[in-house]
C-alpha cells in the first residue's frame, strides 16, 4: 500500500496551511495596499546628491549597460541622466563615484507610460525620495506575519564620508579564516551567523 | 414542501388575478372567454415551465456558489488569498462579485471557430454537454417533492443521462481540428471507459440495499443510518470514480493544463468557453448531490423537527429539508476543492489502471460483501450457501489478485 501516503500527505499538508491561515492571515501579501519592508541593500531607483557631484563621468563609464549618459546643464555643469529603461541595477555606478553623489534608493515602482518618462533627467534623480525611509508598518506586519517578531532592521548605512572611509579600511586587520567582514546592514539573523564574527 | 403543488397554486394565483383585474376593467367577452380556455388547457405545462426554471435557477445558483467556494477555499488550502474584489473595490470584499465579472466578461467576448473545423459539430459540442448535463438536474430531487420529476428510476436515468458527457467532449475535441482537442477527447473517452463501469458497480450496492431505484425511497432508507457506514469501500470508489467522471484534478485528464494546453476546450472562446465551464460545475454539483443522496443521507437533516413563531403571524415549522441538503452537497464539494488543492494529476496510464485494476475489483468486492450480507437478512430470500459462494468466490480471486498486483507488500 505504498500509495496510500502519497494521497494522505499532501491532503494533510494542504490541510495545515488552511488552519494556519485561519489564525493568521496567509503568506501573500495584498500587494498595492500592503508592502513588505525592503531590506537596506536593496537596489533600486538612484538618487542623486547635486551638491556633492562634481560631473566627473565616473558612474558613465563605469556602467555595463551604458544607461548613464552625462547631460550638459551649463557651461561647467554636467549631470548623469540614467535610462531606467536599460539599467540592470547593478549599483556600479555608486561604486565608482569618488564622491559619493549617486546611491540607491529602495524604490521600485518605476513603471511609466512611455520608454520617454524612463529616462530620468539630473533634477528628477535629484528630486527622488526614498521608500525605505518610511518606519515599519507595525500594525501590517502583525497581520501578516502574527506574533513573529518584527526583526531588528539595522538602520540605513550613514552615508560615508571620504577621508573616513580609507582610514577605516585600514584599522581593520585581514580575517585569518579568509571570509570578508558582514555587510553593515540587511536582514538580521543571518549576518549574526558569520562564522568570523563569533570568533571575533 | 411539494414543488409541483405550490408553483401550480403561484401560477394559477397569479393568472387569476391578472384576468380578474382585466375583467373588473370591463373586458369581457369572447377574448376573454379564449383566454380563459387557454390557461385551462395550458396549466399544468406552464406550471411545470415554472418548476423547470426554478430547478434551472437554483442549478446556475449553485453553480456560481461552488466556483466561489473553489476559489476562496483551494486559496486559502494554498495559504494565499483569493479574488478579494468586492463592491466597495478591490481588496475591500469577498470577491462574490468577481464570479459575476468573469461570466460578463466570457459572454462579450468574441466567439471564435477555428477555420478548418467541423463547424456544425463544433457548435453542437457544448451544447449536448450543457443540455446533458442540465437534464441530470431534473431527476435530482432536493427534498421530497422538491423535484422537476420524481421519477422511478431516477438513479438510473441520472447516470444515463450523467455518463452522456465524454460523447461530447469527443465530439468537441474532435470537430476543433486540434492536436490538443483531439488528445483531450481521447483522453476524455478511456477516462469514460475506465470508470463508468466502477462506478455504476459502486452504486449498485447502494441500490441492493435500498431496494429502489427512486431516489427519495434511497434517502428515506437511511432515516437510521447513513449507507457510507455500511458501504464504506462503495463510498471510496463512488468518490474516486465520480471525480474521474466530472473530470476534477487528479483526474482532469481531458483538460490537463500543463500538457493539452486547455485540453478539448482549446478552441473554445467566449460563451462556448463559458458553457463548458459551467457544464463542468454543473457536473459537480450533480456528482456531490448524488453522493448525498446515495451515503450521507440526503436531506435528512441532523437536528429534530421544531417549530417557529414568526414575529410577524404564522408559524415556520423546520427543518428545511431543501438547505440541509445544499448545505451536505457543498461539505461534500469542499473535500473535493481539497483534493485538488492537495494531489497532483495522475497519468493516462494510471488511470487506467486505477479504474479497471483497482476500483472494479473492490466494486466487485463490496457487491459480493453485499450479496453475502444481504442473505442473512429478511429482505432478500437467497440461501446462505449460496451467498456464501457469492462472496467467497470474489473475494478469493479479489485478494489473488491483490496479491499479484503487490498490494500486501
Amino acid at each position: 500500500m505504498g500509495v496510500v501516503p502519497l494521497i494522505t500527505r499532501p491532503l494533510w499538508v494542504t490541510l495545515k496551511y488552511l488552519v494556519r491561515g485561519l489564525r493568521r492571515r496567509p503568506a501573500t501579501v495584498l500587494y498595492p495596499f500592503e508592502k513588505v519592508r525592503l531590506p537596506c541593500q536593496w537596489r533600486g531607483l538612484h538618487r542623486l546628491d547635486d551638491e556633492k557631484c562634481t560631473g566627473c563621468g565616473s558612474c558613465s563609464r563605469a556602467c555595463p549597460n551604458m544607461c548613464i549618459d552625462m547631460v550638459q546643464l551649463a557651461p561647467k555643469k554636467k549631470r548623469p541622466s540614467i535610462d531606467i529603461g536599460r539599467c540592470l541595477f547593478c549599483g556600479y555606478c555608486v561604486d565608482a563615484c569618488p564622491f559619493d553623489a549617486l546611491e540607491m534608493t529602495g524604490n521600485y515602482e518605476l513603471a511609466v507610460f512611455s520608454r520617454e518618462e524612463l529616462i530620468m533627467s539630473p533634477e528628477a534623480l535629484t528630486k527622488v525620495q526614498d521608500v525605505r525611509e518610511g518606519t515599519v508598518d507595525e500594525e501590517l506586519w502583525k497581520r501578516v506575519y502574527g506574533d513573529e517578531p518584527v526583526p531588528d532592521y539595522p538602520p540605513l548605512p550613514p552615508k560615508p564620508q571620504k577621508g573616513k572611509k580609507d582610514a577605516a579600511k585600514k584599522e581593520e586587520p585581514p580575517r585569518k579564516d579568509g571570509t570578508e567582514k558582514p555587510p553593515e546592514c540587511g536582514f538580521t539573523g543571518a549576518d549574526k551567523a558569520v562564522p568570523g564574527e563569533v570568533a571575533k | 414542501m411539494d414543488l409541483y403543488s405550490t408553483m401550480h397554486g403561484l401560477v394559477s394565483w397569479l393568472v387569476n388575478g391578472i384576468l380578474g383585474l382585466l375583467e373588473g376593467a370591463g373586458m369581457r367577452g369572447p377574448v376573454m372567454q379564449l383566454v380563459r380556455w387557454m390557461y385551462g388547457a395550458l396549466e399544468h405545462a406552464i406550471t411545470v415551465a415554472v418548476v423547470v426554471v426554478l430547478i434551472l435557477v437554483i442549478g446556475l445558483l449553485m453553480v456560481i456558489l461552488m466556483l466561489w467556494i473553489e476559489r476562496k477555499l483551494i486559496a486559502r488550502l494554498a495559504d494565499r488569498r483569493a479574488t478579494m474584489l468586492g463592491i466597495m473595490g478591490i481588496g475591500k470584499g469577498t470577491g462574490a462579485i468577481q464570479l459575476f465579472a468573469d461570466a460578463i466578461k466570457l459572454l462579450l467576448k468574441e466567439d471564435t471557430t477555428p477555420r478548418k473545423a467541423d463547424k456544425y459539430i463544433f457548435a453542437v459540442g457544448p451544447s449536448i454537454l450543457v443540455g446533458s448535463s442540465l437534464l441530470v438536474l431534473v431527476a435530482v430531487p432536493m427534498s421530497d417533492g422538491f423535484a422537476a420529476s420524481d421519477l422511478k428510476d431516477g438513479l438510473l436515468f441520472a447516470m444515463a443521462v450523467f455518463a452522456f458527457a465524454p460523447f461530447a467532449v469527443f465530439l468537441s475535441g474532435w470537430s476543433a481540428n486540434n492536436k490538443y482537442t483531439l488528445m483531450g477527447g481521447m483522453r476524455s473517452a478511456t477516462q469514460m471507459i475506465s470508470c463508468e463501469i466502477p462506478l455504476l458497480l459502486s452504486i449498485a450496492g447502494v441500490v441492493m440495499l435500498a431496494g429502489s431505484f427512486r431516489l427519495a425511497d434511497i434517502v428515506h432508507v437511511q432515516d437510521r443510518t447513513w449507507f457510507i457506514l455500511l458501504q464504506p469501500v462503495a463510498f471510496v470508489v463512488y468518490i474516486v470514480a465520480m471525480i474521474s467522471e466530472i473530470e476534477r484534478i487528479p483526474f482532469d485528464l481531458p483538460e490537463a493544463e500543463a500538457e493539452l494546453v486547455e485540453g478539448w476546450q482549446t478552441e473554445y472562446s467566449g460563451m462556448k468557453f463559458a458553457f463548458a465551464m459551467m457544464a463542468g460545475y454543473i457536473r459537480g454539483y450533480i456528482g456531490c448531490a448524488i453522493g448525498v443522496i446515495l451515503f450521507f443521507g440526503g436531506w435528512s437533516s441532523p437536528v429534530p423537527a421544531y417549530t417557529v413563531d414568526l414575529p410577524w403571524g404564522g408559524r415556520f415549522s423546520g427543518p428545511v429539508p431543501e438547505l440541509w441538503f445544499l448545505v451536505k452537497v457543498l461539505l461534500l464539494f469542499m473535500f473535493l476543492v481539497w483534493v485538488r488543492a492537495g494531489l497532483g494529476r495522475v497519468r493516462v496510464d494510471q488511470i487506467v489502471t486505477i479504474g479497471w485494476k483497482r476500483l472494479l475489483p473492490l466494486a466487485m468486492f463490496n457487491l459480493a460483501l453485499t450479496v453475502a450480507l444481504m442473505a442473512f437478512s429478511d429482505d432478500i430470500g437467497t440461501s446462505p450457501p449460496v451467498a456464501g459462494a457469492a462472496f467467497v468466490i470474489p473475494a478469493a480471486c479479489l485478494t489473488a489478485a491483490f496479491w499479484r498486483w503487490g498490494w500486501f507488500r
